[in-house]
């Protein structure tokens, strides 16, 4: 009991120093009833072994996957497939979200068009782009540009209309033209609006790269998942399960959460405490 | 109809009257300005053929009740409007757009919120291609005309409403203006705030060469800080009258000011025609 209450005591102590150690406790502790209750079904003996391993099982495949198959290689595939297509769906959704945002008649005639493209969705264009370009990387990354283009486009163009009026009519005042008002005031407005769209669509971005890479790849996270199935390897398909969400959540709370409250803090919106 | 075409024939003759052009700095040319109203698809007439000449180093004061178009002319002399009759000249040549030679200090100040005081001051001279080091230079200069020394890398957020407005009268003298248009730009302000930023204001234009068209709806703002004053009708807005104020600038405080019989005179007969145009906002004893 005491020494329980020592390391309570300490552990407390320890989290009151360190803020980000707090907040990695924060984030995992919805995770230990999960892992909890998928130990007791397990125990329970629902189903078989093979179909439900323990969750112990997964640090072990994990450790097998590094040594003996390359896990690391197929991880970093993966992940330049993402980067690869979420830097050109970036650079596409602000560039068209850039011109439907500063002209009132490419927004009339896009807009539908755009919308259209947006509800057909990248898994329906998969087989065409297949078609076209071939089981490879290139057709991966086009499919993760797809899904990262739409809600970078739609953040762009929504920032880029939320900018007050009377930002671009003071550039004109001072002498400024169209190419002054879009890079002094309208990008830059629109500058959180676009990151947050961004999060989001490598937030959709990295699911779209792991099934593409079920259906295309030879090579990847989304790959070794798929061929697990065939062996009936699940604690391999748990660890890939692991590997991408956790390679999200870093991505996401260590580069793109930061950046975009500091975009929105230096802009002078009020931070809203996530 | 008749009405307007009465106006019309009055405008004539009252353009006969005026000096030539290139005596004025700033000339309204029988300017009306008409827009479609964005809910009821209207055609609303806004100015109805204003004229009016403003001289020379002159801080030329602007007088409406409020929602009368005051704004609307300072935004056609800026060139972001344009007449849909008449025309403007400023320093001798049209109106035809927005340029560098007439700045203009908004209500709200539109500063960029992700520049710093000193990036906002010298945005003028960024968007010339003049280089960082005589653009930081000259912003410094400015920056400290209008007392803001050691805020040059605050962002906007982090300053209140008065000292906002400054750094958005810094932005605009920094980019060396001719004219310099102000639309009400103490209107937010507290009213302390706003008489010290009326002293300062007439402190800097004294030094530089500087016109200024300066909108307020204020009485008191308006007979502080011009050599004249024109009050405009409400809606369509044409030119009531323009009254000149002929207490010498060395005798305008706002400490000797209250007690000065010329001020007390000029505010009751400016406020009296206020009154008589329908603004019942336009109080004697409100500074803003």
């Amino acid at each position: 009991m005491t020494a329980a209450s020592a390391v309570y005591y300490r552990l407390a102590m320890g989290l009151a120093e360190r803020p980000w150690l707090a907040a990695l406790f924060r984030n995992l502790g919805p995770f230990v009833p999960l892992i909890a209750a998928w130990q007791i079904v397990v125990l329970l003996r629902i189903w078989p072994r093979s179909f439900l391993p323990a969750p112990a099982a997964v640090p072990q495949a994990f450790a097998f996957l590094v040594t003996e198959s390359d896990l690391p290689g197929q991880v970093l595939r993966t992940i330049y497939r993402v980067t690869a297509g979420g830097l050109a769906g970036l650079g596409l959704g602000v560039l068209l979200g850039a011109m439907v945002g500063t002209s009132r008649g490419l927004h009339e005639a896009l807009r539908g068009l755009i919308d259209y493209l947006q509800a057909v969705g990248e898994i329906g264009w998969l087989p065409l782009f297949i078609i076209w370009s071939g089981f490879n990387d290139r057709t991966i990354i086009l499919t993760v540009a797809y899904t990262v283009f739409f809600p970078v486009f739609f953040g762009t163009m929504a920032g880029i209309l939320a900018v007050p009026r009377t930002l671009a009519n003071s550039v004109l005042t001072l002498g400024g033209g169209r190419r002054h008002v879009l890079w002094e005031v309208l990008l830059p407005g629109a500058l959180p609006a676009i990151i947050t769209g961004f999060r989001v669509g490598m937030g959709f971005g990295w699911r779209t790269v792991i099934l593409a890479e079920m259906l295309i790849a030879q090579l990847g996270l989304g790959v070794m998942m798929f061929e697990a199935r065939s062996f009936f390897r699940v604690d391999w398909i748990l660890v890939g399960m692991v590997v991408a969400g956790v390679l999200w959540l870093v991505t996401d709370r260590f580069v793109l959460l930061p950046l975009e409250s500091k975009t929105i803090q230096r802009w002078g919106v009020q931070v809203v405490e996530r | 109809m008749a009405d307007s075409r009465a106006i019309h024939r009055h405008d004539h003759t009252a353009r006969e009257a005026v000096l030539p052009e290139d005596a004025a700095k700033i000339l309204f040319d029988g300017v009306t300005f008409e827009y479609i109203d964005a809910q009821t698809g209207e055609r609303l007439r806004a100015i109805d053929g204003l004229t009016a000449q403003i001289r020379e180093n002159e801080f030329f004061c602007i007088l409406g009740p409020s929602g009368c178009g005051k704004s609307t002319l300072l935004y056609l002399v800026a060139g972001l409007l344009k007449p849909t009759q008449g025309k403007i000249l400023v320093g001798g040549r049209v109106v035809k757009g927005p340029g560098a030679d007439r700045g203009l200090v908004f209500q709200e100040y539109a500063l960029l919120p992700w520049r710093t005081v000193r990036e906002n001051v010298a945005l003028g001279l960024k968007i010339r291609g003049v280089s960082r080091e005589e653009r930081d230079a000259v912003a410094r200069r400015f920056i400290h005309l209008v007392g803001l020394d050691g805020f040059e890398r605050k962002y906007p957020h982090e300053l209140s409403g008065g000292m906002r407005q400054r750094v958005a009268v810094a932005r605009t003298l920094a980019n060396s203006p001719d004219v310099m248009l102000m639309d009400e730009p103490f209107a937010a302000v507290d009213a302390q705030t706003r008489a010290v930023l009326q002293e300062e204001l007439t402190r800097i234009w004294a030094q530089s060469r500087l016109t200024v068209v300066f909108v307020t709806h204020n009485v008191d703002e308006a007979i502080f800080l011009g050599d004249r004053v024109l009050i405009m009708t409400p809606r369509p807005a044409r030119v009531h009258s323009v009254i000149p104020i002929d207490i010498p600038r060395e005798e305008r405080s706002w400490a000797h000011l209250d007690r000065d019989p010329r001020f007390a005179a000029l505010r009751g007969r400016i406020g009296d025609v206020m009154r008589n145009l329908g603004d019942g906002s336009a109080s004697n004893h409100d500074r803003g």
